[in-house]
């Protein structure tokens, strides 16, 4: 059986062991399926490689961190004072980009590129999944020039320290992620 | 217990248009104890408080250091105010008891500033800080200073690089050496741990950058030896002047973080 991913469309070679051991059958659906982990439980005919699947982990922890800003009052106090800002992402290597727009008491996040963005970050996968899981401070990145930053600095910084305190209320509320 | 001292970044940094008169006046209506904006030289001498390095003129960037005053002064901000010089803000403000701190670039600037202060006669209300973008060392910036005015008060604000090992970049032999007086340090970053560290070596510890309700409560409540963070700085200074009434409202009289 080949397998070729959903997204990229480039051919899986191998699948983790965690998949090749839940392999089933989804009676309702009728399709083969395994648990991804990260991705979770996906068909194989909507099945990720490892680098999509990433990145498809970091956009669900972004539609989190929206959810819980329509959720959680803190947060959308906080949102309240913020004037709006568009945050593109672009990562390198697999390419893949979102965006986020805060502000004016709103955290927004979608997938692909938008326009008019007033932040641009650009790194690779590996740097801004190291950031979000804290293993890598993004001001430190920064400065060796491993994530670019194109716009008003000042509001990075805002970004970078809202992810912070979003991160801080998901874990206090329960929403854990681990990247 | 002292109270912390409250810096308003840019003025009102994120309640007005940031640098602009209004925006200072905003902050001192609200309460702010000092005024803290980046300093830029201009090519005939003057102090322009702006951040930018470099302004567009004629769709082009030119540097600050390379524009008349006339020029730049005919530049205007988003609210149509012009760029503010430092005598201006100063004699806004001559009747309020306000200190000013500037983030300076280059040693020239930091010069420059003691010059119009002595002028003014308002040197003991000025700090001189390093910015957070600058990764050279502070005899670099802070050496001539130090030579030409021996009391002036200068601030050592940590390099963001550095903010996650914030202890291996304190330079405080060189703090020592050129009598810099403080410790700025991104409020991520401000662990209580690095508080005492400085706080036992003798210098005042300075915290930048808050924003978030709950940040700014746990700074306004850190305290070590019955001593609070010396200061504390945002773009909301009304959070900040808020927080710090309900939350160290002993009773004693506001005080300058150096009296």
């Amino acid at each position: 059986m080949s397998l070729v991913c959903n997204n990229c469309g480039r051919k899986i070679e191998t699948v983790s062991q965690q998949c090749g051991q839940s392999v089933s059958i989804n009676n309702e659906t009728n399709k083969w399926e395994c648990d991804m982990g990260r991705c979770g439980v996906i068909s194989f005919d909507k099945i990720l490689c490892d680098n999509c699947c990433i990145n498809s982990s970091i956009l669900e922890i972004f539609y989190g961190f929206e959810r819980l800003s329509e959720e959680n009052q803190e947060l959308r106090q906080e949102l309240d004072e913020l004037k709006t800002n568009i945050v593109q992402i672009k990562l390198e290597n697999p390419d893949f980009a979102y965006w986020v727009e805060f502000g004016n008491g709103k955290f927004k996040v979608g997938k692909g590129k938008i326009s008019g963005a007033t932040i641009d970050i650009k790194c690779s996968q590996e740097v801004w999944s190291d950031i979000l899981a804290g293993r890598k401070v993004s001001y430190s990145e920064f400065f060796k020039g491993t994530l670019k930053v194109e716009g008003d600095l000042q509001y990075f910084v805002v970004y970078i320290d809202l992810l912070e305190l979003i991160s801080e209320i998901s874990q206090e509320v329960g929403v854990v992620y681990n990247e | 217990m002292n109270k912390t001292f409250v810096w308003g970044h840019r003025g009102a940094g994120f309640r007005d248009v940031e640098n602009s008169l209004s925006s200072f006046k905003k902050a001192v209506d609200m309460g702010v104890d000092g005024i803290k904006t980046e300093a830029q030289l201009s090519k005939d001498g003057e102090i322009f408080l702006c951040f930018q390095q470099s302004l567009k003129k004629n769709g082009e960037d030119i540097p600050i250091k390379d524009l008349e005053s006339s020029e730049i002064r005919s530049l205007k901000l988003d609210n149509n105010q012009s760029i503010l010089t430092l005598p201006e803000l100063i004699s806004e403000f001559k009747n309020h008891n306000i200190r000013y701190n500037f983030d300076i670039r280059d040693p020239e600037i930091g010069i420059r500033i003691i010059e119009i202060a002595r002028k003014f006669k308002v040197i003991d209300k000025i700090e001189l800080a390093k910015t957070a973008m600058d990764g050279s060392p502070l005899p670099d910036i802070f050496g001539k200073i130090r030579e030409f005015d021996k009391n002036v008060t200068l601030i050592n604000t940590i390099f963001l690089k550095y903010a996650n090992n914030e202890k291996e970049h304190l330079e405080l032999e060189s703090m020592r050496e050129l009598n810099i007086q403080g410790i700025n340090v991104k409020y991520n970053f401000a662990t209580f741990e690095l508080f005492k560290l400085v706080k036992e070596n003798g210098f005042k510890f300075y915290v930048w950058g808050l924003l978030f309700n709950r940040s700014i409560k746990k700074f306004l409540r850190m305290n070590y030896n019955d001593q609070p963070v010396d200061a504390v700085m945002s773009n909301f200074p009304d959070r900040l002047v808020k927080l710090r009434n309900e939350i160290q409202n002993d009773g004693k009289k506001k005080l300058t973080p150096f009296n």
